[in-house]
Formats: C-alpha cells, structure tokens, sequence
C-alpha cells in the first residue's frame, strides 16, 4: 500500500477531482495526502485526505476583477508555484510519498516532485495543457480553424501566453536550478512521461494526433445510492449553475431566473454561497415557488434529473451533463471556459451565449430550443458513450497504481 | 599533571579558547594546557551553542584539526529571497557545545577546569576560589567584546531545535530564507536540519539596538515551523546578541591590550564585521598561535606579537567588510536591508565563499560597490569613512 501525495492549485473544482480519486485510492488501501500551502488546508479537510503543509500562500488567487485582477492573478500563480518549486520537495519527502499526482495547472507540484525523486503522475482536471498543432491555448475562445492557418494562429496565441505567464516561468526555471534540474519553463513542459490523466474526453475536443494520456472522463465520487426527493417533484426543470469560483453574480442569476419564467420552465439554483440570503430571497421572489435557490445542490443527480443545464461552461459541469446526456446552454464567464465553449460549439453539443450580451428573451429563446428539440440532447450522444466507457475515477486510480509498479 | 604547571593558561573555554587547545594540541602534542572555563554563560549569550562554517572558511590544516569537534556536515547550503533563491556549493558544518567540549577533552595533554577568573594577567589568572595559576603563555579568551573599541549594529537571534512529531523533509541548511515577513530591522530564518526529525530553527534579525525579545523570535520560530507541519517539542535552545563591526579602532585596542594576556575571539575583536561570526577568525588565530608556541621558549610576550601583526592586519583587511555594514546599517533603512543582501547573494559563488571567509579580493570589493552598489550612492556617500566614528570612540574612551 502506498502514501500517495495530491498537489494542485487550491480551487474547489480541482480539488473536488482530486478528493473523489483520492477517495477510490483511499478504499483500495492507500494512504492520500494534500500537499500544499495553507490555502490547500480547507479543501483536503473537506475531501477527506490528511494534509502536509508548506510556507506560501493562505489564500487562492482570486479570479475576476478586469485587467487589474488579471495581473494580480499571473502574480499570485507564480507566487504559488514559487512556492512549491522551494519547500515542495521537503513536503514531499515529510509526507513520506510513494508518488505524487499532481495537477497540470501547479506545475511547481511537478517540480516539487521531480526535486524529491518522488515518481509522479499528472492529472488534467480542467482542458490539457499539451500543445497539439493547431490547438490554441485553454482560455482562448477561438472556433477550431483546420490546417497551416490554425497552426500558426495557435502558435501565437502560445508565444502571447508565455509572455503573460513570465513571472510562473521565472519561478519555474529558479526552481529547477535550485534543485539542479535541467530548467523546464512552460507549465506544458511539466507533463508526465506517460501524459496527464485526463478527464476532458475526445468527443469534446478540438482534434489531437493522439490521445494525451489515460482519457477517463469524469472523475466522481459515487453518487449517493437514497437520493433527495426529485426537485420540483418530478416536474421537468432546469439546473443552473456558475461554478464555485464565480458564484456571486447576481446579475447573470436574475436573467437566468427571468429567462426560465419566460421559457415556462423551473429552474434550481446553485450560487455556491456566492449569494447573501437577501440576495437569494430576492432571487426567488422573482418567480415564487418555480425557483430554488441554494448554494449547493446534490449536483450530480440535480444534473441527472435536469431537462438542461445552463452553466458557465466550466469542465466538470460540462462533463458531468455531456455524461447525462442533459444538452446545455453555455455561458463561459473566462479561464478555460471560453475553450470549452469553442469545443461545444464545434461538436454541436451546446448552445453558447456571451454572458456580457445575454437577456432573459435571449436566454429563453436558447433554454426553449435545447428542452425542446431532441437534436441537442442526440448530439451528445458520442460525448455520453465516450464517458460511460472511459473509467472515471476507477480509471484513474488504475493510472496511478500503474505508476506505482 | 597539575594545572599550575602548564605551559598555557586559557581562560575561557568557548570557541577560540577550544580552538586554541585543538590547535596547539595539532602542532605539538607536548604542551601543556590547561583550560579554565566558568561555564556560565555572559550576559546576554546562552552556553548552548551551534558554531557553524562554510568548508572555504577554513584552511587544510584547520579543517584537519577541528575534524573532531564536528558534530554535522552538510554537501551545501541554500539561500532565499522573495526573488531569488540559489542553492550554495560550499559544504557546510556545525560545532555543538557539546562536540566541542568532547573534542578538547579528548586531548592527552589538556585539563579543562572550572572556574571563573576574577583577574586575567600575562602571567597567570586569579580564581574566584581564592586561588591563582600561573603559566608562561596566558590566553584571555572569556568572550567579552571590547566595545569601547567598536562601533556595533546586531545580529540577534534564537534558536529552537525541535524534534519533530514526523521528518521535516529538509535536507540542507538555510542559512537564510529571508522570505518570511520582516520587523525589527532584516529579519531572516535559518534552518539545520541536524536529522530527519530534528531541525534548529532561528529566527535571526539586524537590528539597530542589542535587546531581544524573546516572545517575538519565539512566534516567529513558531509560525514558521507551524506552516511546514512541524509539529514537535523543543529539545533545545540558544539565543544570541552578535556584534555587527562598523568601525574598529584596532590599533588603540592592541596598544591598550599590551601589557595583560594574549586577547582572542570576540575579546579580540575577531570577528566577522558583516556576519558577527567569529569561527573562521578563531581558527586562523589558532593556528597563528599554534605557530607561534613552536618558538621556544613560549611566552605571553612572544604570542603576543603573533597575535597582534595577525589581528591587525585583518582588521585592515576587513575595512570594507565594515564598510559594509555601515552601509547596511546607516546607509539602509530596515527595510531596505534585505534587498541589499539579496542583491549579494546574486552575485558568483567564488565571491560569497571568499565573503564569508573574510578574504575578499580587490576585485570583489569593486565589484560589490560598482556592478550595482547594494545602496543608492547618495545614501552611501555619507558611509564611506570610518574615520568620523573612530573619532567618536576615541572621545567616548577618554571621558
Ligand atoms: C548561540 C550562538 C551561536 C553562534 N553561532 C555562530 C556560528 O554558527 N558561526 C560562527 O562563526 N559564530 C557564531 N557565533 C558567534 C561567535 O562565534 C560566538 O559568539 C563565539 O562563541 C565567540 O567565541 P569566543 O570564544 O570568543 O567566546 P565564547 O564562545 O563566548 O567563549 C567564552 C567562554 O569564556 C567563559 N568565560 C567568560 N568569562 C570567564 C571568566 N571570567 N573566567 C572563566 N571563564 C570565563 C565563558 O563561560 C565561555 O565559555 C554564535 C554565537 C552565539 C551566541
């Protein structure tokens, strides 16, 4: 049995994928450890792993906040893997490590690694990182562009994103020189010698050569055997959510609320406590007694009962829906959203929206569309076979005891 | 044999006094020597300590010779900074009290006694007992920096050494992670990781005035172990006040010291004017004295001018080192001071080596004062002479 240490950025998203393959590690008989800053702390108490801290930071970076925050962002991620990159490697070897997985998006997680001599594997929660020809960086909305042109394109799309993401590199190559590793730069330089886990499937992607790495869809806890009484009593509804990280736009919330009414539809809520109670109460009072608003729902049988989901479009709830079959409408609020938009709209299998743009008409026009016509839910059809034979978190966990051998 | 015998009285057993012993011992393993130590520790300094070097500190011979009173080796060191960290080649070493103390006990000819010396001659020591030992060659090595001789800025510092519930994970020293938030002047930590399981955490700070607060290292000492998760109890601890050497009046110091026993160590002023560490200074010292005793017939007198040509040439030597620490002190404020030693540690490890080991050359200094002087030159203009405050000092000894 072995001690296997989860690094990754501190976001509720990235550790719920993490917890739910420590979990299925957990019950083959393994120890699971969140190595990480303090920021890491809440998310392995909440996953239910033991946690080895280091010095850094106690808060995550915050996303949002226009071009300001966008910088302080990129500093706030350097400063993270900074701080992997210099006490990483004596977390890992405190936490007693067999092996590591460690997410793509901390590639200071990999270095930590890599400086311990621990063997590890790299997990892809969110849109890979490998820079296939043609592929454009994650966080740009580009339709996919087939032949030289794509490829050039994406090729400068890549130099911009490097430029913006000098501070992470510097951290990066300092890191590697203070453990004497040859100086790997580029968080994509980082990826494990037999590709991430990941759980972004084919059928949803821009088209690479080959596979990245084990594709095992969505990683998930096993949803709970006696679920909740159906929302809305069994009467078709519709699930929204913007993710844990953009949870408190009230604005998008009450076009959504306004949008169902106009559709006819129900519609929960989640606000992932990004509502104050009056806020919510507000939200409600919209359409009393057609909308309910909580900060968490069971998601996945919410989804599974769901006649659609509008969503920010992040990964998991993307996933998550695609593996239903419940069609989407899309509203990517930034990070790799905007890739994953341009991914659905390639495969047909969503409705995208600006959310800058969108109105309750608008919205309900979409909403109607995709309840309606069997043809979104048939275009998902790929994406669900895809999902139900690509393992998920047992996949995963057979990658990483894999490793171990 | 009897103490009152002996061909050399020591008085003070620290770390120059030890180093002494092991020295003289090295040379010629006839002399007699007789050490007396009070084993209480001065005002202000704890007598547990850890005395660390950088292998480029010392010499062939002085690496040979104080092989034995080493407790722990490292293959290299690491310093950090917000932006910039740099692991060191140089191989690091740590001295305990303890190791010492066992070494210089191990050596056939030396008696270490205790006791503390009430007057200290050139011809022997007054006990407090009452009682006297004489010998031809006396050595005052009590430790007591000769500070009306000196300009002085402070390092300060406590040290835990904890053993800790689980491995810490660190394998080298950092001899400063100047990445922790900073108060009371240029604060640093510094880590030995003595085992998997036992770490010296200090937290170590440059400040203007000598006080230290103990309940302020002891949260810093606690934060930062607290945020690696190592957790434990404290097997041991030590704290220190060193002197930072912004001017010395070397020559008045020798010239007043003539007449009494052989000064070494921190009693000598021998010490590191930007470090305040004096291991590198002692051991070179107890090798000149070593040399020196192979003269016969030994005398205080003969060891003496040894001593004195040595000291004051390094302290001609370390005028830029003192320069230095004028700079860091009067040229920077507080917080500027980390961005000053940050700056340093940039530059080639050859360079940082011979800094530590006090023998920086022509072109190191000019490099350090004009790649990118480590303080704007206006600030720095205003430090350049030590002469203004040797003037002071003279003044204050005359009142
Ligand atoms: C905790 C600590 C850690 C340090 N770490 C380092 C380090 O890592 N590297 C480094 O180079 N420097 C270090 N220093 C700085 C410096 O090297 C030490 O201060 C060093 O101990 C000075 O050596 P010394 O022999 O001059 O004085 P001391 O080591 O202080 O020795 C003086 C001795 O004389 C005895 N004594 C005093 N008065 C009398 C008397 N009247 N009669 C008899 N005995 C007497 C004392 O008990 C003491 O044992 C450290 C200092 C401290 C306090």
């Amino acid at each position: 049995m072995a001690r296997i240490a989860f690094l990754m950025p501190p976001y509720r998203s990235h550790a719920a994928v993490h917890g739910a393959l420590a979990a299925r590690l957990a019950g083959r008989g393994h120890e699971v450890i969140f190595v990480g800053p303090p920021a890491l702390q809440p998310h392995a108490q909440r996953e239910g792993a033991g946690f080895q801290p280091f010095r850094g930071p106690a808060q995550a970076g915050r996303i949002g906040g226009g071009p300001a925050g966008f910088a302080r962002l990129l500093r706030d991620t350097a400063r993270a893997t900074r701080a992997h990159a210099l006490d990483g490697p004596a977390a890992l070897r405190a936490a007693r490590a067999d092996i590591a997985v460690v997410d793509e998006m901390e590639p200071g997680g990999s270095l930590a690694a890599d400086a311990a001599g621990v063997p590890r594997v790299t997990l892809a929660a969110s849109l890979p990182l490998r820079r296939d020809p043609g592929m454009p960086p994650p966080y740009v909305g580009w339709d996919w562009r087939e032949g030289e042109d794509g490829v050039r394109r994406a090729e400068g799309a890549w130099r911009v994103s490097d430029w913006l993401m000098t501070a992470q590199r510097r951290a990066l190559a300092e890191g590697c020189r203070l453990h004497g590793l040859p100086v790997r730069d580029r968080p994509s330089d980082w990826i494990g010698a037999e590709g991430s886990v990941a759980q972004w499937i084919a059928a949803l992607d821009f088209p690479r050569p080959q596979p990245v790495g084990p594709v095992v869809g969505p990683i998930r806890r096993p949803v709970a055997a006696a679920a909740d009484p159906p929302l809305f009593d069994g009467a078709p509804y519709v699930f929204a959510s913007l993710g844990t990280i953009a949870g408190g736009r009230l604005r998008l919330f009450t076009v959504i609320a306004r949008a169902a009414r106009l559709a006819g539809v129900n519609v929960a809520v989640a606000h992932c406590g990004g509502l104050s109670p009056a806020q919510a109460a507000a939200l409600t009072a919209i359409w009393p007694g057609r909308i309910d608003v909580r900060a968490f729902f069971d998601q996945l049988p919410a989804i599974r009962g769901a006649a659609a989901v509008v969503t920010h479009g992040g990964l998991n709830t993307v996933l998550d829906a695609a593996g239903f079959g419940v069609p989407m409408v899309a509203l990517p609020l930034g990070n790799d959203q905007n890739g994953i938009a341009a991914r659905l709209r390639r495969a047909g299998a969503a409705i995208t929206l600006s959310p800058r743009r969108v109105t309750p008409d608008s919205l309900a026009a979409a909403i109607a569309s995709v309840t309606t016509d069997p043809r979104w839910r048939a275009a998902l059809d790929p994406a669900r076979a895809e999902i139900a034979a690509a393992g998920g978190a047992d996949a995963a966990a057979d990658a990483v005891e894999g490793a171990l051998r | 044999m009897t103490p009152d015998r002996a061909d050399v009285l020591i008085v003070g057993g620290g770390l120059a006094g030890s180093l002494v012993a092991l020295a003289v011992a090295a040379r010629d393993a006839s002399r007699r020597i007789t050490v007396v130590d009070s084993g209480a520790p001065q005002e202000g300094q704890s007598d547990s300590h850890t005395w660390s070097f950088h292998d480029t500190d010392l010499s062939p011979d002085a690496a040979r010779w104080i092989a034995p009173a080493v407790a722990h080796r490292w293959p290299g060191q690491e310093v950090r900074f917000p932006s910039y960290a740099r692991r060191l080649r140089a191989g690091y070493a740590s001295l305990t009290s303890q190791s010492l103390r066992a070494a210089v006990e191990a050596l056939p000819m030396v008696t270490r006694l205790p006791g503390r010396a009430t007057a200290i001659g050139a011809a022997g020591a007054q006990l407090h007992d009452g009682s006297r030992i004489d010998a031809p060659c006396v050595i005052d090595a009590t430790g007591r920096v000769p500070r009306g001789y000196l300009t002085l800025g402070w390092q300060k510092f406590v040290g835990v050494e904890r053993q800790t519930a689980r491995p810490h994970g660190r394998a080298l020293p950092i001899i400063m992670d100047a990445t922790v938030d900073q108060r009371d002047g240029y604060r640093f930590v510094y880590t030995l990781p003595f085992a998997p399981d036992r770490i010296l955490i200090e937290d170590t700070r440059y400040s203007d005035g000598p006080a230290l607060d103990h309940a302020s290292f002891e949260a810093g000492i606690e934060d930062y172990a607290r945020a690696q998760g190592w957790d434990g109890t404290e097997a041991r601890r030590e704290h220190g006040v060193l002197p930072i050497a912004m001017a010395f009046d070397a020559e008045a110091f020798w010239a007043d010291a003539a007449a009494g026993p052989v000064p070494v160590g921190m009693r000598a002023g021998l010490f590191h004017p930007v470090t305040g560490y004096s291991l590198p200074l002692a051991a070179r010292a107890a090798d000149i004295i070593a040399a020196a005793m192979l003269e016969s017939p030994v005398s205080t007198a003969s060891v003496m001018a040894a001593m004195r040509r040595f000291a004051l040439e390094t302290a001609d030597r370390q005028r830029f080192l003192r320069l230095l620490s004028r700079m860091l002190f009067r040229g920077a404020a507080p917080p500027a001071r980390r961005k000053v030693l940050e700056r340093f540690y940039r530059l080639p490890e050859p360079l940082i080596e011979r800094f530590y080991a006090g023998d920086l050359t022509r072109a190191d200094q000019a490099r350090i004062l004009l790649g990118r002087p480590p303080i704007p030159i206006r600030d720095a203009l205003p430090c350049l002479r030590e002469a203004p405050l040797l003037e002071d000092l003279r003044r204050k000894r005359a009142t």
